[in-house]
């Protein structure tokens, strides 16, 4: 599915689900710490502010406590950080309550922030305007101390996320892998079906469970149609015997006509093409249905030698020369499919090939090569396995018998290839 | 001799007999299982060519019965059924040979004349055909004049010939029993036509008359009196 997109639609970057979310959950994580970097240096500030204020109000109580009781303005030691000032008042008093403003340090050189609390005072029937105020030096070092935090939490949220990513999601992601590799190696033909990894996450349980159906729909599927051929196949095969067989006793017949034994002549042969396509449409079900049981190791060589003998008069009669280089190995195969095989192989090469042509049959361990002469043209590779196939159209062809190979050859783990050099089409079977 | 044909399809048990009964053979028939299991305890047959697939049950049972009453009749099963574990079960059985469906006449008259003469105990081993003495065992070819010598292929042929007599066989019908399946190839026609060649001329030179005709277009004849 991947390559079809990506087919489809090349401007489409294909990555990871999980670099997709992290593309937009890494900004949004992001700007979620701005802001709560901003909002905590403000909420901070604030109760810091309130409890500076509350210093004030406690000071501004003592004072006036000590003004009532000692008639007098007190003495203000200057070793704390808070500052008092008494200035006789001869108006009305301007900005009494809260505020902030700079206060220049003189111990420190420093203009620094600071609160300050303005309130009138009536000492001894005289007016004073009272100034208090404490530096607000901790909210700077708050504020740097604020963004260091945040600083610090985004790098290790980033750390975070990508050691989880690395270690913990591909874990986590690995059913769903192990999944698709199960789908991808499935067969409708295979006899087993695909194991899917039991996974306690629930999407992944989703998947493998649709995956599961799919898998059963298309193997019940398959089955139904290939028991729909086979049974077609042997429904053919009853009537297809009746016929054969009224043909051969109207063979028999003394006084046909020569039109008569023309017609007749056409039907027989048509019908005897008719009855080996349908064999050998019948054997590619069975070999389909692994209806052939492997017998285990055969030494193929001995084989190869008598098939040689049996072809050998087809080979005079069009004088075909033969060049073998035989040596004795084993096949594990089924012994009845080895035959078929080598007989599919063996006409191949003798009915493709030019009169007086060459067939090169070599065995060594593991490979077997059958080479013929032929015509100058390559057959098609993509298409020469396929059923009904025919390179040269040919009558007395029907197009199986490479497929036939191919079919054995997969049920044997048989690897087949074909090459064409120089007027020379070789098949390489290894194994 | 006496042969049971079991086959349930009327047409071609009908095809079958005629065809045996041109080759002198006479020909009992039985259409479904009840009636060919009361006819192979009663009857007495020289071969039974016997369908796996019948109505009332399987030939396979046929053939179990047929062996537990220790009948020794030779079996020829036909079976559109060409898989591989019937032909071993019925062999297993004890049937002697087995032809899939479709298959030529001339090749079920073979096959029956071979198992016939394989079960036939007063150690005959030879075919008689006219002039001519075949000898099973050691395929050889005799006339009055001393030994034919034949290739391989042609005294299959003449067997084939001598299990036909008559009868016209096609070259289809001739490739197949000489090559069996590979012999898909369009010049094989020739083959045959040369092994024929070859095979009259052998003969007539052993003093035999000009037994093989071609019939045209069609195939060849054996001709005997």
């Amino acid at each position: 599915m991947v390559w079809g997109i990506n087919l489809w639609l090349p401007e489409v970057v294909i990555m990871k689900l999980i670099n997709r979310y992290n593309r937009y959950l890494l900004p949004a994580l992001i700007v979620l710490f701005i802001i709560s970097t901003i909002s905590s240096y403000y909420l901070i500030k604030g109760v810091l502010q309130n409890e500076l204020d509350e210093i004030l109000l406690r000071s501004k109580g003592r004072i006036e406590n000590y003004v009532a009781v000692n008639h007098a303005a007190p003495v203000i030691s200057s070793f704390d950080d808070q500052k008092v000032i008494f200035e006789k008042l001869t108006g009305a008093i301007k900005d009494s309550g809260f505020s902030s403003a700079t206060q220049f340090i003189p111990e420190q050189n420093k203009e620094h922030l600071s609160r300050r609390l303005v309130f009138p005072l009536q000492i001894n029937n005289e007016q004073y305007k009272v100034t208090i105020s404490e530096p607000l030096e901790g909210t700077r070092h708050l504020t740097i101390l604020i963004v260091k935090i945040a600083i610090v939490t985004i790098f290790i949220t980033l750390l975070l996320l990508i050691i989880i990513n690395r270690r913990v999601l591909s874990k986590i992601w690995q059913p769903f892998y192990q999944s698709l590799e199960a789908i991808k190696t499935f067969h409708v033909n295979e006899q087993q079906h695909p194991q899917f990894p039991d996974s306690p996450i629930n999407e992944f349980k989703l998947m493998n469970s649709h995956f599961n159906m799919a898998a059963k729909n298309a193997v019940r599927d398959y089955r139904n149609l290939k028991e729909f051929s086979e049974n077609a196949s042997h429904e053919i095969q009853t009537p297809l015997a009746i016929i054969h067989s009224k043909l051969d006793l109207m063979v028999q017949q003394e006084n046909l006509s020569e039109k008569q034994s023309e017609l007749l002549r056409s039907v027989y042969a048509s019908v005897n093409k008719l009855s080996k396509l349908q064999q050998s449409l019948l054997l590619i079900t069975k070999i389909d249905n692994r209806q052939f049981q492997n017998n285990g190791a055969i030494e193929i060589g001995q084989e190869i030698k008598n098939k040689i003998e049996q072809f050998q008069d087809l080979w005079q009669g069009r004088g075909i020369t033969i060049h073998t280089q035989i040596e004795t190995t084993v096949l594990h195969i089924n012994k009845e499919l080895l035959d078929i095989l080598l007989d599919n192989l063996f006409a191949n090469a003798t009915r493709h090939n030019i009169t007086n042509g060459i067939i090169n049959i070599k065995l060594t361990e593991g490979l077997l090569e059958i080479s013929n002469t032929g015509t100058d043209q390559p057959l098609d590779t993509e298409r020469i396995f396929k059923r009904f196939y025919k390179g040269i159209p040919n009558g007395d062809n029907n197009g199986l018998g490479l497929s036939i190979i191919k079919q054995i050859a997969e049920v044997s783990a048989i690897t087949v290839n074909y090459s064409y050099q120089k007027e020379w089409h070789s098949f390489r079977l290894s194994w | 001799m006496n042969l049971l044909i079991v086959e349930d399809e009327p047409e071609l048990s009908h095809s079958i007999a005629t065809y045996l009964f041109q080759n002198k053979f006479t020909c009992d028939t039985a259409l479904d299982f009840s009636s060919a299991n009361s006819k192979i305890s009663t009857g007495q047959y020289s071969c039974i060519i016997l369908d796996l697939s019948l109505p009332g049950g399987s030939g396979l049972e046929l053939l179990r019965r047929l062996k537990s009453i220790n009948k020794t009749e030779g079996v020829l099963i036909i079976s559109a059924k060409n898989s591989l574990d019937d032909k071993i079960e019925g062999l297993e059985l004890g049937a002697d040979d087995y032809l899939t469906k479709p298959f030529h006449l001339a090749e079920l008259s073979a096959r029956v004349n071979a198992i016939i003469r394989r079960k036939s105990f007063d150690g005959n081993n030879t075919v008689i055909l006219d002039k001519l003495i075949i000898n099973i065992a050691d395929k050889t070819v005799a006339t009055e004049n001393g030994n034919v010598e034949l290739t391989r292929k042609e005294y299959e042929l003449l067997l084939y010939f001598a299990s036909n007599k008559n009868r016209v066989l096609t070259k289809e019908s001739i490739i197949d029993h000489l090559w069996g399946n590979h012999a898909n190839m369009s010049d094989t026609y020739d083959i045959i036509y040369s092994h024929i060649k070859n095979l009259r001329k052998k003969l007539m030179e052993s003093g035999c008359p000009d037994y093989i005709k071609a019939v045209y277009g069609m195939g060849y004849k054996f001709m005997v009196a």
